[in-house]
């Protein structure tokens, strides 16, 4: 193997869009198999009653994170040609903390806001023509919010580079951050069950 | 048609979902070298819509421009644009299976139609907002950054659900 | 003792995550052999390009002072292979190395890369491919129709960094610009922007 397939030539550009769709398809399935489709679901995690986004997401994460580990180390993926998004400390600061405003207030983000749509919720369409005005709104004023949208750049940073650890260590670290948050998960949802707001 | 329920099956273990959802990330990572994503293949639909409305407006907007490209392919015919048309189909399907595909609305029980409309419009422009300024959402910055390991992916995430927590208690009647 | 599935599930996390904590540490000469794919390479004309276009890379001419002082690619800096390996680079820098051909960038390209430094590029053809295929770069007298942008690009970055194009009567000397190409990442893809 001798991935990425895409960089590396293996497949054409035609076919990547072809493989996108399976690919989205994949990842609607399991948002909505695991209920994020459900805007009081996704809400719930934020009144404790319900960590299914946490627990799902880590658990990618960790599945992924793994999984690219052991693909680097036998070398069927050359992990410096995947896309790293730069890292820009102060705008995805502050744009974390907007959109998790934004989130517990319409109950959606935007992969499962597509979910919930789908599955025919009104207010998942609605929560999507929302988002479409918002990033309007954003590429109207982009010209005044451009320099801080482009500062503290870091560049392409990895904790593995920031921290100068073995990544297999790094790995060993996040892991074991993901398993006590699940443990703390399922202790705060039994406790939180029945307790009112 | 046989397989559809009458009455909705429940959730998945969120746990094998999260397995199964890293392991479509996994073999992404394999064959595109990129990560997955939601929010790009929103704004690819807000610039070429900007672009058909006034070319000259969209084209003079660099933010847009980005998006929009040289002119030669347009930017509907874009990576993520259709991987998005992807998780509708597979969200629906997903949801036809179970039993939970229909027409609704997701509330709380305190309030009105109207109100969760407004709430849900108005808190789709603050996140939109925030991913913008994030460079991606949660599928394309906590997802693949958390993944690849990625310090503005965790800080984002990070900062995600301090935002979500700290707002969750003024808004707690939309929900309960 | 039956343990649930949760409990399984993460049972196997932790053992995966453990040996790759081992596999790290203890073991970190597993690859069998090393060779630089396609994709650890740039072209003469894509390195041409990110000069042109001023892009934040450091290119490093391996060969000797005498050779460097002669001749070298525009914005080099002359570093033999033991003062690179004491070098102190950022491991974000995006490194391109060249030496006369393949083979001293080649050893390089991995002594970097056992330092943990992985965002590097070896010029495909070295110094010599600088020379014959971008400064003074040979072209058909009648070129064919559909090779016109690539001799186009050609003939516009020779004529960038002071070069002349020749002309020559019997082949196409632009086949040699397509094969590299083909053994190139895709990263000016158009239907595929990374990032969201």
């Amino acid at each position: 193997m001798n991935g990425p397939f895409f960089i590396n030539g293996w497949i054409g550009e035609e076919a990547s869009l072809i493989f996108a769709l399976f690919i989205g398809i994949a990842f609607g399935f399991f948002l909505e198999r695991a209920g994020l489709g459900s805007a009081k679901k996704l809400a719930s995690q934020f009144y404790g009653r319900d960590m299914t986004v946490f627990k799902m997401m880590f658990t990618a994460i960790i599945t992924a994170m793994v999984g690219l580990f052991w693909f680097d180390y036998f070398g069927w993926l050359q992990l410096e040609l995947v896309y790293l998004t730069p890292t820009f400390v102060a705008p995805q600061i502050i744009g974390g903390l907007v959109f998790g405003v934004g989130f517990i207030i319409g109950g959606y983000c935007p992969g499962t806001s597509c979910v919930a749509g789908a599955t025919g919720s009104l207010d998942g369409w609605v929560n999507v023509i929302g988002m479409l005005a918002g990033i309007l709104v954003f590429g109207e004023l982009y010209p005044w919010l451009e320099s801080f949208y482009n500062a503290t750049p870091m560049g392409e940073l990895t904790f593995v580079d920031y921290f100068n650890l073995p990544a297999g260590l790094m790995v060993f670290i996040l892991v074991m951050i993901a398993l006590g948050g699940f443990w703390l998960s399922e202790k705060i949802e039994t406790k939180m069950a029945n307790k009112d707001l | 048609m046989p397989f559809i329920r009458k009455t909705a099956e429940p959730y998945w273990n969120p746990y094998i979902s999260g397995i199964g959802l890293g392991l479509v990330l996994l073999f992404t990572f394999l064959v595109m070298g990129r990560g997955i994503g939601a929010s790009g293949a929103m704004t690819s639909v807000v610039a070429t819509t900007a672009n058909v409305i006034s070319p000259q407006h969209a084209q003079a907007n660099e933010f847009f421009r980005g998006y929009l490209g040289d002119g030669t392919v347009s930017p509907l015919k874009d990576w993520l644009v259709f991987e998005v048309i992807g998780v509708l189909i597979g969200g629906f399907l997903s949801g036809i299976f179970a039993g939970r595909t229909s027409i609704k609305i997701e509330k709380g029980t305190g309030i009105s139609t109207n109100r969760r409309f407004q709430y849900a419009f108005i808190g789709g422009m603050i996140m939109a907002f925030g991913t913008k300024l994030a460079r991606g959402c949660t599928s394309g910055q906590a997802l693949t950054g958390g993944a690849l390991m990625n310090v503005g992916s965790w800080l984002f995430m990070i900062s995600l659900f301090a935002g979500a927590y700290a707002m969750a208690w003024f808004v707690r009647r939309l929900w309960i | 003792m039956k343990f649930s599935l949760n409990l399984k599930l993460a049972f196997f996390a932790l053992t995966l995550s453990l040996l790759a904590l081992i596999a790290s540490i203890f073991f970190t000469d597993h690859l069998p052999s090393e060779n630089i794919s396609g994709s650890n390479y740039i072209t003469v004309l894509d390195l041409a390009e990110s000069i042109k276009n001023r892009d934040s890379i450091t290119l490093i001419d391996l060969r000797s002072n005498e050779d460097f002082d002669q001749f070298h690619i525009p914005t080099a800096k002359n570093l033999i292979l033991p003062e690179l390996i004491d070098d102190d680079f950022n491991a974000n820098t995006k490194i391109v190395l060249y030496s006369e051909g393949d083979s001293l960038s080649s050893q390089a390209f991995f002594a970097l890369k056992r330092k943990g430094i992985t965002k590097i590029r070896v010029l495909k053809g070295g110094v010599q491919d600088w020379y014959n295929r971008l400064l003074y770069p040979r072209m058909p007298k009648e070129v064919p129709i559909e090779d016109k942008a690539l001799a186009n690009r050609v003939k516009s970055l020779s004529t960038y960094f002071g070069g002349r194009s020749e002309f020559v009567d019997e082949g196409n000397p632009l086949d040699y610009y397509k094969n590299e190409q083909s053994s190139q990442p895709i990263f000016r893809s158009k239907l595929v922007r990374m990032g969201c």
